[in-house]
């Protein structure tokens, strides 16, 4: 089509040539998203679908044809210790990480956004911990955490706090010990979203506010923390769903050991599936995974309609 | 405030307490993100012996490469090629299907958007672990374990709902003007996206693909259950070959790690201020 064509359509028969190319373009679109939803429904919604059904199977390793047992996976966690100490330690893992990286993450960004040689190089090089491999943050705070070669026990006998403790190895200890380092690990991301956030803080505000007498803390507080909310209330709903799904850390610094004492759902998954071979329980776990984890969806879609993330 | 020279004084030093508090924070907060991993270098620096003293020491004596060059053999090489590679064809395929699906979702005249948008982020945040048997089950029977192209496959799962969603972010942030007097200009709707915006929207796609090559640089779980045949290994999956049954070669684990982030490090360089605009606008947008 030249462009003496389409001023040409633009005239007279506008609407029938119109409706046709709406058409032609209505089939485009169908075409393009086409391929990647059905790559979707292929790789989610069918395993998805997959994992309901397997959830009410048993099957073993030396009778792999899965038969229909009902609810019996299910009732059988529920009367499991193990079942409730996961349940624990995965609500203690989420909200305690998801706590520490908003905090650090404010403080960060709060530090990020004061003014000192250096600064843009910092605001750059913050995210490291984030973006590398889960393995090589457990590997390396497996060895800081090391009593005996590990820098971290040595630090507190100098502090004369105690040592000689193997956080990883005790019960009591261990489970705190991975939080963190996931904290270390994902709060630069937290600093990242609310340094950017701090930023969009208009300064008139900022400037009103101190000319009505308001303090430093006062400004922060009923100034700069409202302004920077929907920000806040994403990056947390996010970090809880993140949290909660993260597996690598613990997998290689404890393996959910000792005991069950940092065993989470991701790990216990993975362990009942791949080392017990019991398909049908590992999905049962994984069904109620994905049911504690409906509630934060539903939040984070809600939040992202009300900061009209979902409308154009 | 009565003289000039009295308030000055006292804002001089005010401004001197607000700099010392600021580098006094800042230097915290680099200690805090960069402690472990001088740990990281200092250990990959050390000869053996010294890695094994305890109390541990604090900088090498005699510092060494060595770690570095034993890392450096053909396994380890074996390993970051595959890595480059399977993280390279998931970042290409997982773009180009998100960009088709980008023209339907996030194109003013698109219906189907929202819907799509939020079918989007709810895969994105199912559990990885809980999609993992399943995939399991189904590239075993199809023979698609110890392959590059089932884990490239089971990669998208978690990569193509980000992409679309990021991809999203920046496409819809592109005047919708612009795609109309393209239009106007005689453009088919479906050229004037990929001749116009796809091309304006360049910088995102950027971020977009460097979000995607991360995530699947990162992964761990799927190469775990994925992957059993040594050659095949990815390089997370390889590093632990370091962790033996009775010791543990520290030095080399160390120098691995440190290698490992190096091209992370580099990509993000170039890429860092798209990358942390999409996040802020795109996915988390305030």
């Amino acid at each position: 089509m030249t462009s003496s064509l389409a001023l040409k359509i633009r005239r007279r028969p506008r609407l029938r040539k119109q409706s046709s190319y709406r058409r032609r373009e209505l089939a485009l679109q169908i075409l393009c998203i086409t391929p990647p939803l059905l790559l979707l429904a292929g790789l989610v919604g069918y395993p998805v679908v997959q994992t309901l059904y397997l959830s009410v199977m048993k099957s073993t390793l030396i009778d792999p044809e899965p038969i229909f047992v009902g609810l019996r996976n299910f009732a059988s966690i529920f009367t499991s210790a193990q079942f409730w100490a996961v349940l624990v330690n995965s609500v203690i893992w989420t909200i305690g990480i998801t706590i520490g990286q908003t905090v650090l993450g404010l403080l960060a960004a709060l530090i990020l956004n004061r003014k000192f040689i250096g600064r843009t190089a910092l605001r750059a090089l913050v995210v490291i911990p984030w973006v590398m491999p889960g393995v090589i943050a457990g590997i390396l705070w497996k060895l800081l955490y090391d009593p005996s070669l590990g820098p971290i026990d040595q630090l507190l006998s100098f502090l004369g706090i105690g040592g000689g403790v193997n956080f990883l190895g005790e019960p009591s200890t261990a489970l705190v010990a991975v939080m963190v380092v996931a904290v270390w690990k994902g709060f630069p991301l937290s600093a990242v979203m609310y340094t950017a956030a701090y930023q969009n803080v208009p300064d008139e505000l900022r400037e009103a506010a101190r000319l009505d007498g308001a303090g430093r803390w006062r400004v922060f507080t009923s100034v700069v923390l409202p302004s920077m909310a929907p920000t806040i209330r994403s990056t947390v709903l996010l970090t809880t769903v993140w949290t909660f799904n993260y597996f690598d850390l613990t997998y290689v610094m404890t393996q959910g050991g000792p005991g069950y004492s940092t065993e989470i759902f991701p790990t216990a998954i993975y362990r009942i599936a791949f080392q017990d071979v019991d398909y049908g329980l590992s999905s049962a776990y994984g069904v109620i995974s994905v049911a504690i984890l409906s509630v934060f969806t539903v939040l984070y879609l809600r939040q992202l309609n009300k900061s009209g993330s979902l409308s154009r | 405030m009565t003289t000039a020279s009295q308030p000055n004084r006292a804002r001089r030093a005010r401004m001197a307490r607000s700099r010392l508090v600021s580098y006094g924070a800042a230097i915290v907060l680099t200690v805090v993100v960069f402690g472990p991993l001088y740990w990281m270098i200092n250990t990959a620096l050390k000869p053996a012996d010294e890695i094994f003293s305890s109390p541990p020491l604090w900088f090498p004596l005699s510092p060494t490469f060595s770690n570095f060059i034993d890392t450096l053999d053909p396994v380890f090489i074996r390993y970051i090629g595959n890595s480059l590679l399977v993280a390279t064809l998931t970042t290409v395929v997982c773009v180009l299907f998100a960009l088709l699906a980008g023209y339907a979702v996030s194109r003013p005249s698109g219906k189907s958007g929202k819907s799509v948008i939020v079918a989007v982020l709810i895969s994105q945040l199912l559990p990885p672990a809980v999609l993992l048997v399943p995939l399991y089950k189904t590239a075993d029977t199809l023979g698609l374990l110890n392959s590059f192209g089932g884990l490239i496959v089971a990669y998208l799962t978690f990569t193509l709902p980000v992409a679309i969603w990021l991809l999203h972010g920046f496409i819809t942030s592109i005047p919708a003007e612009l795609e109309e007097s393209a239009q106007v200009d005689g453009l088919s709707s479906f050229r004037a996206y990929f001749k116009v915006i796809v091309p304006l929207a360049r910088p995102g796609i950027a971020a977009t693909a460097a979000y995607i090559f991360f995530t699947v640089w990162q992964d761990f779980m799927f190469a775990l259950v994925f992957l059993t045949d040594q050659d095949m290994r990815t390089l997370p999956l390889g590093v632990l070959g370091y962790i033996g049954a009775y010791t543990v070669n520290w030095g080399q684990l160390m120098a691995a790690s440190t290698m490992l982030l190096i091209p992370i490090l580099v990509i993000f360089a170039f890429v860092q201020k798209q990358f942390i605009a999409g996040l802020t606008a795109g996915a988390v947008k305030g």
